[in-house]
């Protein structure tokens, strides 16, 4: 046997797997031969060290994993353990999640006077109607430039309630600015006209000015026409209190084409008779007095106004006897 | 679970009856020894799960026919051995560098500070030299060397000739004796 035949049987000699007769040779050949059994004394000791390595372990886990892809779970058992397991840890972090948010919302509606008063208005409006305005009308700064002569107000004819809901506001109304598609949208579609979104610090010019689109379009006489109450919160609030209330329903517009104002909702309450307005700034005083030959007008005062560059007082009129 | 456990006729029965505990009972006995070959080949701990998982999932498959004529343990050698050398030789694997890592942290599993340096640097050393071994070497010793199989069990696995796997081993052990000189007495 050469060293090279040797050789090729070293492995199997240490593995003992090799036969009597092929082991005889093999160890004849190793008797005589110095670096053969050099060789095998590497081998012993290479084999003793790969013998020696840590077996590896499965990640933790494995077992589930694997029974999962083969029995899979129903999907609502899927969905609890995804949201609920393990127990200790997922329930104590989402309640904390949930008190966190909660507070968060909390915050934000309390620091945001736009969000405060949607809410209000979400309520239903009946104001205390015992208080004279405690406030004289007070012009914003600045405003007096606006309402400045060579600036008139074109006040909108008197349009019944059914012409209101036929005619769409771009066909009849005298042009007013151009506003961003899903603005008039909302207008039109009424009742549903969101409250002006707070001017945050970080606002885009974009942002800007799709609010003051928004703005003017809600200032507009025009623009108010619509078939239900506004969402917008009012800046004045009142009772009519008459003898005949359809009397002063139907005074009511000649008033409002007195003073530069329009009618913009109107709906029944009960036995009153709730007619939102609106009207210019400047002539809310003339428009009081005027209410005044009608009946008893109680107005609590005046609300903290959310758009200071609006001419136009917006007022829910509760008309009743 | 014990070899002759797994491998009793009511264990099998029971595996190609779709027993679901009899399947997990055989996964728990045999994950780490098929995780341990996968993870060896492919030096790499995610591709070596998957790949175990997979094993597991075409052993469910096959069990009704599976004959009984090798070890449970042997057939899953077999599978997970198979999956490895396609996975090896498919185009789009890339070789992962950081595989080596995988390896070398299981090299240093229960390594101490002062004696155990040594040998943690001996285990990197022997890992990096098995994986430098080509593909159809390292399978062989890796079976042999490390999961301890026979030579049929590992010429019945990879569906090799004995002399075959004589021959691959004797080559694999040759390299590794040479690549390990330095740590040989």
């Amino acid at each position: 046997m050469t060293c090279h035949d040797a050789r090729e049987w070293l492995g199997a000699l240490i593995d003992d797997a090799i036969a009597p007769a092929r082991r005889a040779e093999v160890e004849a050949h190793l008797l005589v031969c110095a670096e053969c059994r050099l060789e095998l004394g590497g081998l012993r000791a290479t084999v003793g060290l790969l013998r020696r390595v840590e077996p590896v372990r499965a990640p933790a886990g494995f077992v589930d994993r694997v029974v999962e892809r083969v029995h899979p779970a129903p999907w609502y058992r899927r969905v609890a353990a995804w949201l609920f397991l393990p127990l200790s840890i997922k329930l104590p972090a989402e309640a904390a999640a949930i008190v966190a948010i909660a507070g968060l919302a909390m915050l934000l509606i309390d620091r945001t006077p736009e969000l405060r008063d949607a809410a209000r208005v979400e309520r239903p409006a009946t104001p205390p109607m015992s208080a004279a305005p405690s406030q004289p009308f007070r012009t914003p700064p600045g405003r007096e430039t606006r309402d400045a002569p060579g600036e008139p107000i074109v006040p909108a004819p008197p349009v019944s309630r059914a012409e209101r809901i036929r005619v769409a506001p771009r066909e009849k109304v005298p042009p007013a600015p151009p506003v961003a598609r899903g603005e008039e949208a909302r207008v039109a579609s009424s009742e549903q006209i969101a409250p002006a979104p707070a001017p945050a610090a970080a606002e885009s010019f974009d942002e800007k000015r799709e609010r003051s689109q928004m703005e003017r379009k809600l200032a507009s006489p025009s623009a108010g026409r619509v078939t239900g109450l506004s969402a917008r919160p009012a800046d004045v609030g009142g009772r009519l209190q008459v003898r005949d209330r359809g009397v002063a329903v139907a005074a009511l517009p000649d008033l409002l084409s007195k003073v530069g104002g329009s009618e913009t909702a109107r709906r029944q309450d009960g036995p009153d008779v709730v007619i939102e307005v609106l009207i210019p700034e400047v002539r809310y005083d003339d428009f009081a007095r005027s209410l005044e030959t009608l009946g008893v007008w109680n107005a609590p005062g005046f609300r903290q106004r959310v758009m200071l560059d609006s001419p136009y007082l917006r007022i829910p009129i509760r008309i009743a006897e | 679970m014990r070899e002759e456990g797994a491998d009793s006729p009511g264990f099998l029965d029971r595996l190609r009856a779709g027993d679901a505990r009899a399947f997990e009972e055989l996964v728990v006995s045999h994950q780490h020894r098929v995780f341990g070959v996968a993870l060896r080949m492919l030096n790499n701990g995610a591709e070596a799960e998957e790949i175990a998982q997979e094993t597991f999932l075409r052993a469910h498959g096959s069990l009704a026919e599976f004959r009984g004529d090798a070890k449970l343990s042997t057939w899953l050698y077999a599978i997970v051995s198979r999956l490895c050398l396609n996975r090896l030789a498919s185009a789009d694997r890339r070789a992962i560098r950081s595989g080596e890592e995988a390896l070398l942290r299981v090299a240093d599993t229960g390594s101490g500070p002062d004696a155990n340096a040594e040998r943690g640097e001996l285990e990197a050393a022997l890992h990096r030299a098995i994986a430098d071994l080509p593909e159809e070497r390292r399978v062989v010793v890796i079976l042999r060397d490390l999961e301890g199989l026979a030579y049929e069990e590992i010429a019945r696995a990879l569906d090799l000739e004995l002399g075959t796997v004589r021959s691959r081993l004797h080559r694999a052990r040759m390299d590794l004796k040479d690549k390990m000189e330095r740590f040989l007495p």
